[in-house]
Formats: structure tokens, C-alpha cells, sequence
């Protein structure tokens, strides 16, 4: 059993030398590249947490770049027993038990978070649309989110 | 447990029963006809290698009927008679082997050249190994599946067993396929007993055992796709171990095919597995003391046993009433519709026995197509696929060898037999003296004989003469050439639905902005516009193109590449990548910016905007977004500059407001920031409109005053439905690419890609003065110099005729071809029709009239004059 | 005679599935990223190439069967550029220089 749904939160997408990357201590984040990460935090602790890394990576560097990368994400969270199942129908991303990973999923580029309880992928959200419609129909027993 | 429907006649199912098994048992002689000369084949390996029990079963040709289960129910169609599998009249193909000679695609029916496409026809209709059911509902698409796993063991018999066993225990990781069930094809017996106990032993070692799953190749990676199970999986394995085993060779003899010989396994398996008698007097040819275990179970079943030939050594242990023949050898297998008699050739002469069946066990031919496609990939053997007719311990051993990673010992296994002829591949229905013939001919070499023949190329992939076409070729070879290679093996190693294939194919992906619903809502036409899915049209194209130039028009641009780029050497980057002057572009200020490559060509356009800091946004076309991505990174990157590139295409929505009434609209919803109908063009600012933060660009893309608001992607609907309703009584309405197409022509604007060609610098585009050849670096500036020295020789150029103009039409001047048009439409406005094409110089000077499509059409200069001002 | 070799063609096939180890997001197959053709250096901004030298730069590549360094971009993961070792013949990576 699993069920995809939406979620919203907020991603705060951070360009930083790597030195200054390393600092960031957030809990839910994926560090695309030595000089790129992206943290994703609940909808309503964004402006803190945004002017919190600003601090954080401005001290080291200065050209540190903090920006709200929200609307250009669309996250689904993965949860059930078979939660792992279902994604080895979608990609072929080696899932760490924690942490995350950036490629593909059904093809197209994503963010991949895994926590204890969910899997989270972010894709773009222009192709948002086109990604649940085929994740559900690569996956028909993916329970539909509940209203 | 029910019956099966076979061609109309009901077939009896028992437990345990394949498909193979009941027919045969209901007395089934003839399964299929041959390929191309309709021979009756009948079951022969009962083990998946062969293509003599490919049925249709409920509409899926191609189906192994030994390989899958029976249930009541299921309708089979034999295939390849016409009418019918029993009564075939085609066989008369059998006796005019003249018409179809080997390689007759190359060499019949050449002239004259109609004859093929009759020939074609009539071939295609008599030959084949089923129909692709081309009614009906669709398949249920099949899932796909990625697993990773540390050791895939591909085989579930005592090798692959006793390695997933091995593996298992010391904590890997371990799945193991089987295509059949585990112990399945065994009867009762020493070589079952020993599967069941290291079935057990894997079981418990907490491998995974899948069965019912075929892995049909091993590519890089190593990746294998298994079938099967109603899912594709697609298995990442750090280390594979293939334990397919071996096939019983195939000898070829004359009437090798019929129905009646059998390899011995097969015959064993009909026996001791199904408790069916595979032929009431049988002659056995035998060679290996396994022959022997055959003999033991035709026996038990009921056959008798006439004569076995053979060695001598192995035939002192013959049971009383079976005749020894020593060191005979089968020559001719005769008989009408199944064997009736063998002829032998021994010590003392020439015999004929009467016989139903020939059991043929003459040693083994690995399996080994799997093995063989692995290349350098982390694959070893075990078992028989490496050692044809090792012992149950020496599998047993080599399995848990190959478990530890170990490459196993190949043992060699003897050359095929080879008769004078008989069928070489039972799939392709080529034979030992079509092979003699192609070799007359000058092919000769395994790969070329058999592109020639198709010889290896049917359903079973070369499983059963493979082995026969490297002896054939050894055979003729001379002592001292090195000997001959199997032929290449390839994916897939086993036939495959192609619903299978097809697991995991999706749609194309498709991006949609943040305004899909309102276009939705507004009824336009959505269409594609490369990754994007777009307005064309919401009504009149040609209403919409007369709002943006009377009223005010509004259209989606949230699919144009922006990028934000930041860091110290941000502007370094910008003056590298783009040709025009960057360094004197104060916050603020906007300048139309061409992309170039190494080579002075056009890769993409867009706007340059200088913020503050020292940043920038550039924007680029729809289309050509994650290249501008791609390639400012590449350029920075091999630059070693610091910068950070932020494409932020997703993240933003695109409104273009245009129009003489667009200030006005703008005056009315502008809350914070300038005045944005007095934005001259090459500005941008920020303003609050109608409540969403946007970032405005004064842009000339369609001529007129126009302005492009990026904002975030959540604020379009919001901004979008204030513009509409504000700007109502102004005529307000939103325009699709239909319209854009003609505004944007009526300007002379190409749409890059569809108006230029891949060796398009910027002066053949007329675009010559977006480049400061003055500054003193910027990507492609040595190319365009070395252009520029040279003539023009084509260029892009505008087209107006009074007669209807098709884009794509080729460009002519006294009869030669000049150029071509590569936009057209009909302007309202101009009265005429115009376009943009590529047109050739003539004799150093580019003509001033062309024919378009038999239309005098006027070359003429862009922007077309009498386009509104702006 | 013309021969069409074995392990040409067998490895032809296994391009489907050469994997790239990107040094930010470890190792996956090749269709997440864009190939970017051999490694170029930079044009040096001052240079003033003659016509030939700049032909050459522009068009002509070793093209080498064997190990060619060549650059390939993480289009589905970091989005970054790679330069890598790839044995043409072999279809392998083999490398990162």
C-alpha cells in the first residue's frame, strides 16, 4: 500500500561557495552541488528560515545567494508500506535510507528526499502535471490523495 | 481441471499440465509449420530453446506452449497452416525449395523491379510464426520495476541454486530468476531431489526466488531486463551469475524436423514430468550416459524401447529387450506426417527400424547467449552453461565457486554433428545444404553466413544451431584457420512480448505554465510548442492579431527561458557568452543579445537586463531554455569564472501586454513603481501590478508597444484576470501563437530554428548589428571575423506577393532553386501575404523577385515598411 | 572480406547502458546527461586566430578510437558539467582526468 499526495512547503534554493554550503544545518535539504543546495522547510517557517541561511552563508561568503524557489517546485510525498516499491516503479535512484539525491525520476529531473516516514520528490512545476498523471499511471494502485 | 480449446476441439487438461503436455497427450502431432517451407514440426526440446510449440494463445502469438502452464479456458491457434496446421496446402513449398534459395531477398525477383512488391505480398502471407493481433482492446500495459540487488543468479537449476544459496548465506543481497518453475522440467529423479534440497537451503539463506521471469540480455552496467510476471523489471546487479545450463545438441540428419524426433531431455521431460508417452517405439541415439536416464523413463512410461546406437562402452549397460547397435548412427529420420522409421548406418550396413520416435542425446550445447553478451561485465557461469555434462556435485560446486566470485573452468564441448543435410536452424528453416550453397556462393564466415541465411536469427536466438553453423564452418574451413566463433550474441536471448518492451514508456513529457487552466477556461487551442503545451488560438487568430495592434492583446510568456545570474564574475560571463557590448549596460538598461557558438552561429537570443550588484537576468527563447542553461554553465565552467547560474524558468510566470491601449491598461493596475506606458525601449523596472511583484521588460518582439511582467509562477492567474477585467473596455484579449506568428512576421522577426539553419551567423540573419565586433572577446568573435571576410553568399530575407504563400516552398529564379521559405502568413494589415526564407546570392547579388510555389513574389526589406511603429 | 566484428557490434548495443560516475551525485546512467563532445579548451579571449587555426578550432576533432577526454553535462541531477575519460572503442568510462 501507498499513497501519493501533494505537499506544500516551501524550498529556499542556496548558491554559496562549498565551505559556506557546509555550514547549513538544516534538516531537509539536498546539496545539488558543491556550490548548490536546496532546503525544503514548512510553508510557514520560510521567511525565517531564509534570512536564518542568509546569515549563516553570508558570513563566510559574500556573494551568497538565498533566494524563495517555491513556485518553481512541486513536491509529492510517497508514504505507505510499499512507499519503496512504488518508487522503484518511477525510477532508478538508489534511495538512501535518509538524505537525499538529485536525478532522474520517470525521466525527468527531480529532487529526491527521504525521511523515516515519506519519500519526497520535487519536480518542476511546469512538468508537475505530467508527472502525476504518469506516476499514477505507472503505478495504478497509488492510492489517490485524500480530500 | 478443464479443457483447452485447440483450433475449435476441446483438449483435455490434467494437473501439472503445459500446454505441450495436453496436446500431446491428446494426440497433437503437428504443432507449427515451418517458416518458409511449411514442414510439420512437432515438440522436440520442451524446454523453451526450440520455435516447433510457438502457438497463439487467446490472441498472443509467439506463446511457448511448453514453457506455459495450461488452464481451461485458454484458446490455441496453431500458426503457419493455410487452412489449417494439419492440411496445409503451402507445403507444397517443401518441394519447390527453388523459389525461395537461400538469400532469395538478394537475389529473386530483382527484375523487373514490380514483381518484389507482389512477391512481398504473397511471401509475407505464407510465411510467419503468428499474427499481431491488430483488433481488440489494447494489452494491459506492463509495469516496470528497478530493483538493485548484490548478486543475480539467472537460472534455478542446481548451479544457479547452489551459487544464490552460497551468496544468500554470507548476507548478499540475492535474487534469482527462473523462467520456468524450480525443478519444473526435472522428472523424478536424483538431479530433482538434489534442486528441491538447495532450493530449500536458498530459500532459507533469504534469497528471493522469482519464477516465471526470463532475463533476456545483460547489458552495460551490468543492467538485465527481466520478463515475465507481469512486470519488466529492470535489475542493477553489482554481480550476475548465469546458470542457464545446456541445451542437448542438435544433430542435423535428413528429416531431423519431423515430428517424432526428439532431443532426450524433451522426451524425458514429456514422460517423467507430464506422465505422457512421447512415442510407443522409439530407437535412441545416444552418446552420453544420460541417454541412459532416458531410456529408463521411456521405459517406465511405457514406450518401448526398440534399439539404442551408440559407443560401445555405453551400451554393456542396456536393460534386456532394447538392442544394442554399437557405433551406429542415425542418417535418415523418414515419414509423411511424423516419423515412421529411422535408417541407420552401422559396422554392418545400412538398417531401417520401424519407429514412431528417435530420441537424440548426443551431448550438450551451453546455453550460453546470456554468457556470451556479458562482455567485460561482472558475469560469471556456473554449471553447464560453462560445463555441458558435468556432473549434479561438479554443479553443485561450481555454482557455490561462482557464488564467491570465482571464474569457473570452461570445459569445451564436442563439435556438432553435421549431416550431409537436414534443418540447421528449425527457426528460419535453413539447412545444411543451403549453407553449402551460400557457401558456394563466397560467404564464409559464421556472421556473414548467417546475415545471409538468418540462419541463428528466429526466436530462438541461435539456442540449438548456433553450435551447428560453427561446425558447418569449421567443417568446410582448412585444418590450419583458427576456429569458428559463435555467431554474436545479442539481446534478447529469449523471445519477449512487446508489451513488455514497452514497460516504462511514457508519454513525452509536457511543461505547462502556471495560466494551463485559464487557457483551459478561455477555450483556446492547446497544441505542443516543443516541451510545452501552448495557446494557438482562442477564437479568430485574425481578431487577436487586430487587438495587439488596435487595442491591447495579452499573451502567455512564462515558457522563455530567464536566467539569474549572480557572483563575482557574473558580468565576465555575460560579455563571453553574448556578442553585444554588456560591460556598458547600467541597472536598469535592456539589450537584445544573441547567443553565438564557437563556430559565429546563432544558438539562441534573448534579452539582457543589468539589476543591481552586478547581476543579471538574460532571457532566452521557449525552446531553447535548458541549451542557454547548459551552455552558460559550460562556458563558465571551462572558464574557470564564479558565477551563479539560476534558471528560473520554472519558478517564474510571463505576461506580455501589448498594444497602443497597453499603457493604458498598465496606468490602471501599476500600484508601486514607474510609469510603465512611458518604459522606453531597452528599460525594464520593477512594479507592483494589480498586486504581484513583476519584474516589467520593454521588448519589440511583435512590434508596437509592448512589455513582458515575469513574476512568480503562483501570481499568473491573480495578474492575468486583472489584466483581462481592467482592461475590458480597452478590447482587451489574449492572443496564441497563431496571432504571435503574424505579428511577429509583419516585424521580420525569425523564429530561430525555424527560420535559420544550424550554419546561420548573425549577418545572415540580418542581425549583424547586435554584434560589437569591437569588443575584444566574446564566444564565435575569430569565427565571425573569418566570415565577414568573406562574402555574403546567404542570407534572410522578407517576401510579399499578392498570391497565397505555404511555408517550406523552395525559392526559384529561372528554374533553379534559390532558397526557401521558411515562415508565411497573410497580413490583414499589409494586404498581402508575407514570409521569411533564405535566399542564395546569384552571381553576387541577391535577385529581387523570386517564384514561391509558382507565386511572383518580391524580395523585400524587414521589418515589412508599412508594420505599425514602435 | 568485409567482417563485421563481434565485439564492435556487441558493444554498439551496450551503449545503451553506459553508467557516468558524476562526481556530485555518483554513478547513473548515461541518459541523465547531455554529451557534450570532446573537450575543447577554452578560446583564449585575447587570441587572433588566422582563418585556419580558427577552422581548425572550431571543426576539426581527434575523433580518437580509444581514451578521449570529453565533456558531459548532469542535465537530470546537478546540472553541472563534467569532463571524464571515456574509452570510445570500449564504450566505457574510464576516468576523470
Amino acid at each position: 500500500m501507498a499513497e501519493l499526495r501533494r505537499r506544500a512547503c516551501a524550498v529556499i534554493a542556496c548558491y554559496a561557495r562549498p565551505e559556506a554550503l557546509d555550514l547549513l544545518e538544516e534538516a531537509s535539504g539536498c546539496r545539488v552541488a558543491p556550490d548548490e543546495a536546496l532546503v525544503v522547510v514548512d510553508e510557514d517557517a520560510a521567511g525565517p528560515a531564509r534570512a536564518r541561511i542568509h546569515r549563516t552563508l553570508a558570513g563566510v561568503d559574500p556573494d551568497a545567494l538565498v533566494l524563495d524557489a517555491t513556485d518553481g517546485w512541486t513536491a509529492w510525498s510517497l508514504e505507505g508500506a510499499d512507499a519503496r516499491v512504488a518508487f522503484e516503479r518511477l525510477s532508478d535512484l538508489p534511495l538512501p535510507t535518509s538524505g537525499a539525491v538529485a536525478g532522474a525520476v520517470l525521466g525527468i529531473p527531480a529532487r529526491v528526499l527521504v525521511t523515516a516516514g515519506s519519500i519526497l520528490v520535487l519536480v518542476t512545476s511546469a512538468e508537475a502535471a505530467w508527472w502525476e498523471r504518469t506516476a499514477r499511471r505507472r503505478v495504478p494502485e497509488l492510492e489517490e490523495e485524500l480530500r | 481441471m478443464g479443457h483447452l480449446d485447440v483450433d475449435g476441439r476441446p483438449v483435455e487438461v490434467r494437473p501439472g499440465d503445459t500446454i505441450a503436455s495436453a496436446m500431446f497427450r491428446a494426440g497433437v502431432r503437428t504443432f507449427t509449420r515451418s517458416l518458409k517451407y511449411h514442414r510439420r514440426r512437432g515438440l522436440y526440446c520442451l524446454s523453451g530453446d526450440c520455435p516447433n510449440c510457438l502457438v497463439t494463445v487467446d490472441g498472443v502469438p509467439g506463446v511457448r506452449a511448453c514453457e506455459t502452464p495450461a488452464a481451461d479456458g485458454q484458446r490455441v491457434r496453431r500458426k503457419g497452416g493455410w487452412p489449417s496446421v494439419e492440411r496445409d496446402v503451402l507445403a507444397v513449398a517443401d518441394h519447390l525449395h527453388a523459389l525461395l534459395p537461400v538469400g532469395f531477398y538478394s537475389k529473386t525477383f530483382i527484375r523487373p523491379r514490380w514483381a518484389w512488391s507482389l512477391a512481398e505480398r504473397a511471401i509475407r502471407s505464407v510465411t510467419g510464426v503468428g499474427r499481431l493481433p491488430t483488433t481488440g482492446p489494447a494489452p494491459e500495459a506492463v509495469p516496470l520495476r528497478h530493483r538493485r540487488v548484490d548478486v543475480l543468479v539467472i537460472g534455478g537449476g542446481v548451479a544457479g541454486l547452489a551459487a544464490a544459496a552460497q551468496a544468500g548465506a554470507s548476507g548478499a543481497r540475492v535474487l534469482l530468476v527462473e523462467e520456468g518453475r524450480v525443478g519444473g522440467r526435472l522428472a523424478p529423479g536424483p538431479v530433482r531431489d538434489r534442486v528441491a534440497t538447495l532450493a530449500d537451503e536458498a530459500r532459507r539463506a533469504g534469497v528471493e526466488v522469482a519464477e516465471g521471469r526470463t532475463a533476456v540480455g545483460i547489458y552495460e552496467g551490468p543492467l538485465v531486463p527481466v520478463v515475465g510476471g507481469d512486470e519488466t523489471l529492470r535489475v542493477e546487479p553489482n554481480r550476475i551469475v548465469v546458470a542457464t545450463g545446456a541445451v542437448e545438441e542438435h544433430a542435423v540428419f535428413v528429416g531431423n524436423d519431423l515430428p517424432g524426433v526428439w532431443l532426450g531431455r524433451g522426451a524425458a521431460r514429456l514422460a517423467g514430468v507430464h506422465g505422457v508417452r512421447p512415442a510407443e517405439r522409439a530407437v535412441v541415439w545416444a552418446r552420453t550416459a544420460e541417454a541412459l536416464e532416458h531410456v529408463r523413463a521411456l521405459r517406465e512410461i511405457g514406450t518401448e524401447v526398440v534399439a539404442v546406437c551408440g559407443p560401445a562402452g555405453l551400451l554393456t549397460q542396456l536393460p534386456d529387450g532394447v538392442e544394442p547397435i554399437v557405433d551406429g548412427e542415425v542418417v535418415r529420420a523418414v515419414g509423411r506426417r511424423a516419423v515412421e522409421a529411422v535408417e541407420l548406418r552401422t559396422p554392418e550396413g545400412r538398417r531401417r527400424i520401424a519407429c514412431d520416435g528417435l530420441v537424440v542425446s548426443l551431448g550438450r550445447s551451453p546455453r550460453d547467449g546470456l554468457l556470451r553478451m556479458a562482455g567485460d561485465e561482472p558475469a560469471v557461469g556456473a554449471g553447464e552453461v560453462v560445463a555441458p555434462g558435468c556432473s549434479l556435485d561438479e554443479a553443485e560446486a561450481s555454482g557455490r565457486r561462482a557464488a564467491a566470485g570465482g571464474r569457473p573452468e570452461a570445459t569445451s564441448c564436442g563439435r556438432a554433428r553435421l549431416g550431409s543435410d537436414g534443418i540447421v536452424c528449425l527457426c528460419e528453416d535453413v539447412g545444411a545444404a543451403d549453407l553449402d550453397v551460400a557457401w558456394a556462393e563466397g560467404w564464409r564466415s559464421v556472421e556473414i553466413l548467417k546475415r545471409y541465411t538468418t540462419a541463428t536469427m528466429g526466436p530462438c536466438q541461435g539456442a540449438l544451431c548456433a553450435p551447428a553453423l560453427a561446425a558447418f564452418v569449421e567443417g568446410r574451413r582448412r585444418p590450419t584457420a583458427a576456429a569458428a566463433e559463435r555467431p554474436t550474441a545479442r539481446p534478447p536471448a529469449r523471445p519477449v512480448p512487446l508489451a513488455a518492451l514497452a514497460a516504462g514508456v511514457d508519454e513525452l513529457p509536457e511543461r505547462r505554465t502556471g495560466l494551463h487552466d485559464r487557457h483551459l477556461a478561455l477555450g483556446a487551442r492547446l497544441g505542443r510548442s516543443g516541451a510545452w503545451l501552448r495557446p494557438f488560438r482562442y477564437g479568430d487568430p485574425d481578431e487577436e492579431v487586430r487587438a495587439v495592434r488596435e487595442a491591447v492583446g495579452l499573451l502567455d510568456v512564462g515558457t522563455l527561458g530567464r536566467f539569474l545570474i549572480a557572483g563575482p564574475h557574473a558580468g565576465a560571463l555575460v560579455d563571453r557568452v553574448l556578442c553585444c557590448r554588456t560591460d556598458d549596460l547600467a541597472p536598469g538598461r535592456s539589450r537584445y543579445a544573441l547567443a553565438l557558438d564557437p563556430g559565429g552561429y546563432v544558438r539562441d537570443d534573448g534579452l539582457l537586463c543589468a539589476l543591481e550588484d552586478g547581476r543579471f537576468l538574460l532571457t532566452s527563447t521557449s525552446g531553447g531554455a535548458d541549451a542557454m542553461e547548459a551552455w552558460l554553465r559550460d562556458v563558465a565552467d571551462r572558464g574557470g569564472l564564479r558565477v551563479h547560474v539560476v534558471n528560473q524558468t520554472s519558478w517564474l510566470g510571463g505576461v506580455l501586454v501589448a498594444g497602443p491601449q497597453a499603457p493604458t491598461l498598465l496606468a490602471r493596475v501599476v500600484e508601486r513603481g514607474p510609469d510603465l506606458g512611458s518604459l522606453p525601449p531597452g528599460a525594464h523596472a520593477e512594479a507592483v501590478v494589480a498586486g504581484v511583484a513583476c519584474r516589467a521588460l520593454r521588448t519589440g518582439f511583435v512590434g508596437g508597444y509592448a512589455v513582458e511582467l515575469h513574476h512568480r509562477r503562483a501570481a499568473s492567474v491573480a495578474l492575468w484576470d486583472a489584466l483581462l477585467v481592467a482592461g475590458r473596455d480597452l478590447g482587451a484579449r489574449a492572443f496564441g501563437l497563431d496571432a504571435l506568428d503574424v505579428l511577429r512576421l509583419e516585424r521580420g522577426h525569425p523564429y530561430l530554428g525555424q527560420d535559420t539553419l544550424p550554419d546561420d551567423d548573425p549577418r545572415k540573419l540580418g542581425l549583424g548589428w547586435a554584434v560589437a565586433l569591437d569588443k575584444p572577446a566574446f564566444v564565435g568573435r575569430s569565427a565571425l571575423v573569418r566570415l565577414w571576410a568573406r562574402p555574403l553568399e546567404r542570407r534572410l530575407v522578407g517576401v510579399r506577393a499578392d498570391g497565397p504563400l505555404a511555408r517550406g516552398a523552395p525559392f526559384e529564379l529561372d528554374g533553379a532553386v534559390v532558397g526557401r521559405l521558411t515562415s508565411a502568413a497573410r497580413s490583414r494589415r499589409l494586404g498581402a501575404w508575407i514570409g521569411l526564407g533564405w535566399l542564395r546570392a546569384v552571381d553576387g547579388a541577391f535577385p529581387e523577385r523570386v517564384r514561391v510555389a509558382g507565386v511572383s513574389a518580391a524580395v523585400v526589406p524587414i521589418p515589412f515598411e508599412e508594420a505599425g511603429g514602435g | 572480406m568485409w567482417h563485421a566484428g563481434p565485439s564492435f557490434q556487441a558493444e554498439v548495443e551496450r551503449a545503451v547502458a553506459l553508467k557516468i560516475d558524476c562526481p556530485h551525485c555518483g554513478p547513473r546512467p548515461f541518459t541523465e546527461f547531455d554529451y557534450g563532445g570532446e573537450l575543447v579548451l577554452p578560446e583564449d579571449p585575447a587570441a587572433t586566430l588566422g582563418a585556419e587555426e580558427d577552422l581548425r578550432r572550431v571543426f576539426v576533432r581527434a575523433n580518437v578510437a580509444g581514451v578521449q577526454r570529453e565533456r558531459w553535462f548532469h542535465a537530470a541531477g546537478c546540472r553541472r558539467w563534467l569532463t571524464l575519460e571515456r574509452d570510445t572503442v570500449r564504450n566505457r568510462v574510464v576516468g576523470a582526468p
